[in-house]
């Protein structure tokens, strides 16, 4: 009984040093993999810096009302956003392929699945990007043409024109993620609807005079200019 | 329509003209109709960061020409109620000083102008 005891932990002790002389190789490389992926990560970080600056991504930035939403938002400048955003996919990537190393079972297929969702997630982080900087650009836009035109609340008009397009881009983001698609969809095509039917409504309702001015000049014209070409054709 | 942009554009014109000049024109924003103006000083410095920013592309170029056009309106106001009974040899006097104060302030445009660019 106890011959069979301590061959049973002995055979068990055999096993666990087997493994573990078995992992360590692998745990070294794992580390090294790691420190190797953070001088690449950081040299990449370096490289993206200077041609950011170089091609005065922050000034774009700036130009476009990126910048400024980012600070509102207590954020850094999104050149240094960018930077950061590569640095840690970098590393983080090149560890997970260094941790696949250590042959654990099940973690090798998430691993595929995070790097099969990074393309996805660049793609998202692009449209975001673009969507704030449209936000910037119409929002601005919209102030200018509404206290140009001496049009009544202009700050509610640009913000509203702000709020639109980032619904939209944040809708298009995570339909790109594939995070609550249906949701997603839904919530915008109801709020987007909703605010359609309601300058609709508004327009309808308030400017009917208008709307059926608008109307009679333009058919009124459009008659007119047909009965001016059936004047001059030779037909 | 001076009055509403000088307020409502505040986010516009801090990327166009100097914190100074943004005091400045929106003191002349507060003050009521019969106390209104814009001096040709203000209204020089205003042009020239306005010309400066256009130079560096500080926003989109369409926006600050949008922008300028309350404080154009400003300007025309002053102008017509400092010169509504002025005669015509006087209004061509006022016409000469303004462009005295532009040739004035010209050294503060080619500061502006030469002056490296922000973010860079």
């Amino acid at each position: 009984m106890t011959d069979m005891i301590v061959s049973e932990l002995g055979q068990a002790w055999n096993e666990f040093a087997h493994g573990f002389a078995h992992l360590l190789p692998r745990l070294l490389e794992m580390l090294i993999i790691a420190l190797v992926g953070w001088v690449i990560a950081y040299l990449l970080k370096v490289m993206l810096r200077s041609l950011l600056r170089l091609v005065k991504f922050d000034h774009l930035s700036e130009r476009a009302g990126a910048t400024q939403l980012l600070s509102t938002a207590a954020l850094p400048s999104p050149s240094e956003l960018l930077v950061g955003l590569v640095f840690w996919i970098t590393w983080v990537g090149i560890l997970l392929a260094g941790i696949s190393f250590l042959d654990i079972g099940g973690l090798q297929k998430h691993i595929g699945v995070f790097f099969l969702y990074l393309p996805r997630f660049f793609v998202a982080l692009f449209v975001i990007f673009l969507g704030m900087l449209a936000s910037g650009f119409f929002a601005r836009a919209a102030l200018l043409g509404a206290v140009n035109s001496d049009l009544p609340s202009p700050h509610l008009l640009s913000q509203a024109v702000r709020v639109l397009i980032i619904a939209l881009t944040i809708s298009m983001a995570f339909e790109e993620l594939g995070l609550a698609q249906r949701t997603i969809i839904i919530a915008f095509t109801i709020v987007f609807g909703a605010l359609m039917l309601g300058m609709a409504i508004a327009f309808g309702l308030g400017g009917q005079d208008l709307a059926r001015e608008y109307l009679e000049k333009r058919l009124s014209s459009q008659r007119h200019e047909r009965k001016h070409e059936s004047d001059l054709s030779p037909l | 329509m001076f009055c509403s942009g000088a307020k409502d554009l505040e986010s516009v014109l801090k990327s166009i003209v100097s914190a100074d000049t943004l005091s400045q024109l929106q003191y002349a924003a507060s003050l009521d109709e019969a106390h209104f103006h814009l001096s040709e000083e203000l209204w020089a410095k205003a042009v020239y960061e306005f010309a400066s920013a256009y130079h560096r592309s500080a926003i989109s170029r369409d926006h600050i020409i949008q922008a300028l056009a309350p404080l154009y309106r400003g300007r025309a106001y002053t102008f017509v109620t400092e010169n509504l009974n002025a005669a015509p040899d006087a209004l061509g006097e006022r016409i000469e000083a303004l462009c005295v104060t532009f040739e004035r302030f010209k050294p503060y445009l080619l500061e502006l102008w030469s002056a490296p660019e922000r973010g860079s």
